[in-house]
């Protein structure tokens, strides 16, 4: 945390936003004094380009969005929906209104309605080894176009460099400023600093608050038996 | 081993072509004659293969040929058990497209015809004739992720109700015209019918029996179609293994009569993959590929140029071999019946919006 607060405050300074911001863990921040949660998976690139695409008209009739994600054994999957759910409602612009849940011990898998009938199914698991990177991808199926965050004909992401050496090493840089960081810990800075930065606060606690009230009605899914209704 | 002596019927389905190659260069078969269904059918046969007597008429071909032992049903599931009962009427072995008929009646009857007359009838799922798929069987077989605890498959395509009109009508593809849900004007009859080989492919990985679903359709990419092109299904088999199946028509194409270059307006014409979450890990698996790509005629768009590998072949050495040797077929009727049933209760679901117990 120490490095990333670092980070966070150097970005404070530059482009002076007075607002007090603290990084309590991945999650959460502390602004103004008020814990924070700060949905991190909103500053990755891709989804943020995947919303433009979504919202600029790009897209056309929006039909499905589908994801999948593969994490490290230990994960806990609920988690993992949150996120997926809130990704799902940030590109599409659009509040998910009922959701269907099949759990099997550290696998689940929901189909989730959003606003205008669009269906999105969520792929999850916690399989992976410790310490292997998560797999996901994130595809949204329109009348006029598709947009993914992963290559046509790909099953995994490619990387921006691979070293073919005494170890065999690759490298995903992806933030001049933040250089050094990992994708997912320049999210964490990036998101805890445009929070503090436009005065968002209160909205990602609303956001959080309906995010919670998805993931309880996908675990009553999972235990009854039946569709959700929000 | 004596050349089985076989023919087609009616030439409407998609995979028609798919069999030109293998019924001329398999040694194991005679290729006797075919009967199209159309003059257009007729027209795009006679401009893709030599050499072989071609009928207006079912009854006029097999009359004329009294030497054919079997014949693939390449025709619209409509008219799978009418042409079922013609050839069992002459001892004819069958090689049914992958949907024999969604009506669980006619179903039965089909079983009861097949087994009176001591036939063959092997259901075309090519699927098992994959060398992926193979490779992916014997990973699970091995151990190596231990027990699967979920199966997440794609089986996309485009949607061939261009090429193929007979799958744009409810009545020819599902049977008749049912409403898929209240207040929508949709019919059953589309994507989901289509793409019955992720729905069988589970049952055979797992070894286990669908015990529920869930299903939605979503709005159609296609609005001027009358049947669903998009849909979702979600579920959990009798041992506990959960599993995502997206069945549906999400690849764009261009609207074109007859296959080929230029199909495609996304880049892929359609994928198979299959993710296998087990309690020792992931298998990813993408049944068609390695790939090669162009964005050269006739519409310079980026394209995905499969480089299929045939696995018509494998599937035709399994159906010569099951009428030589009396075999019963991998996918024979009684088998694939619970693949049906399954599909049947993606429509329920859809219809009634509840989770479905098999």
């Amino acid at each position: 945390m120490k490095v990333f607060q670092e980070k966070l405050e150097f970005l404070l300074d530059k482009y002076s936003v007075e607002t007090k911001a603290v990084l309590k863990d991945c999650k959460t921040a502390v602004i103004e004094g008020k814990d924070t949660p700060i949905l991190s998976h909103r500053l990755e690139r891709r989804f943020i380009e995947l919303k433009n695409i979504v919202g600029g008209g790009t897209l056309v009739g929006i039909s499905v969005m589908r994801v999948a994600r593969i994490v490290e054994k230990g994960s806990d999957i609920f988690a993992e929906l949150y996120r997926e759910l809130d990704i799902c409602q940030y590109i599409l612009g659009r509040k998910i209104v009922a959701v269907t849940a099949m759990q099997n011990d550290n696998t689940l898998n929901v189909i989730a309605t959003a606003e205008d009938s669009i269906v999105c199914t969520i792929e999850i698991s916690a399989t992976l080894k410790k310490g292997e990177i998560p797999k996901d991808k994130h595809e949204i199926i329109s009348q006029r176009g598709i947009a993914c965050d992963v290559v046509v004909d790909a099953q995994l992401k490619q990387d921006s460099i691979y070293v073919f050496g005494a170890e065999n090493k690759k490298f995903t840089d992806v933030d001049f400023e933040l250089y050094g960081l990992s994708i997912e810990d320049i999210a964490v800075v990036r998101s805890a600093f445009t929070i503090a930065q436009k005065g968002t606060k209160d909205e990602m606690i609303a956001i959080d608050e309906n995010l919670k009230v998805l993931v309880k009605k996908a675990k009553a899914s999972v235990e009854s038996g039946e569709r959700q209704v929000i | 081993m004596k050349p089985l002596k076989i023919a087609m019927m009616s030439m409407t389905h998609g995979h028609t072509r798919k069999y030109y190659q293998t019924l001329k260069d398999n040694p194991k078969l005679d290729w006797v004659a075919v009967a199209t269904a159309n003059d257009e059918v007729k027209e795009i046969f006679l401009n893709s293969v030599d050499g072989i007597p071609c009928y207006d008429s079912e009854i006029e071909m097999l009359d004329a040929h009294p030497e054919i032992e079997a014949v693939v049903l390449a025709s619209e599931n409509s008219d799978h058990l009418r042409q079922m009962k013609l050839c069992a009427e002459r001892g004819i072995h069958i090689l049914s497209m992958k949907i024999p008929t969604f009506d669980m009646d006619e179903y039965d009857e089909m079983i009861d015809i097949v087994e009176k007359n001591n036939l063959v009838c092997q259901i075309e799922l090519e699927m098992h004739y994959n060398p992926v798929i193979a490779r992916m069987k014997e990973l699970v077989a091995n151990g190596e992720i231990g027990k699967i605890k979920s199966f997440n498959a794609t089986n996309i395509t485009l949607s061939p109700v261009w090429a193929f009109p007979w799958q744009g009508v409810p009545e020819k593809s599902y049977g008749k015209r049912v409403q898929i849900k209240e207040g929508d004007s949709r019919f059953r009859g589309g994507a989901l019918c289509d793409h019955p080989h992720i729905f069988d492919m589970i049952r055979h990985i797992t070894g286990s029996e669908f015990d529920s679903i869930y299903a939605e359709v979503a709005p159609n990419i296609r609005p001027d179609i009358e049947e669903e092109d998009m849909l979702s299904v979600i579920g959990k088999m009798k041992d506990g293994t959960i599993f995502s199946l997206d069945p549906s028509w999400s690849k764009m194409e261009e609207r074109i009569k007859v296959p080929g270059p230029g199909w495609e307006v996304f880049p892929k014409r359609m994928e198979v993959n299959i993710t296998l979450n087990g309690e020792k890990g992931t298998v990813m698996a993408d049944c068609f590929g390695p790939n090669v790509y162009h964005n050269g005629c006739p519409n310079d768009r980026y394209t995905v140029q499969y480089t299929y590998f045939d696995e018509w072949i494998g599937l035709i050495d399994e159906f010569v071999d099951n009428i030589r040797n009396h075999k019963t077929p991998l996918i024979n009727l009684r088998w694939h019946k619970d693949t049906i049933k399954a599909m049947n209760a993606c429509y329920e679901s859809i219809a009634t919006g509840k989770v479905i117990k098999l």
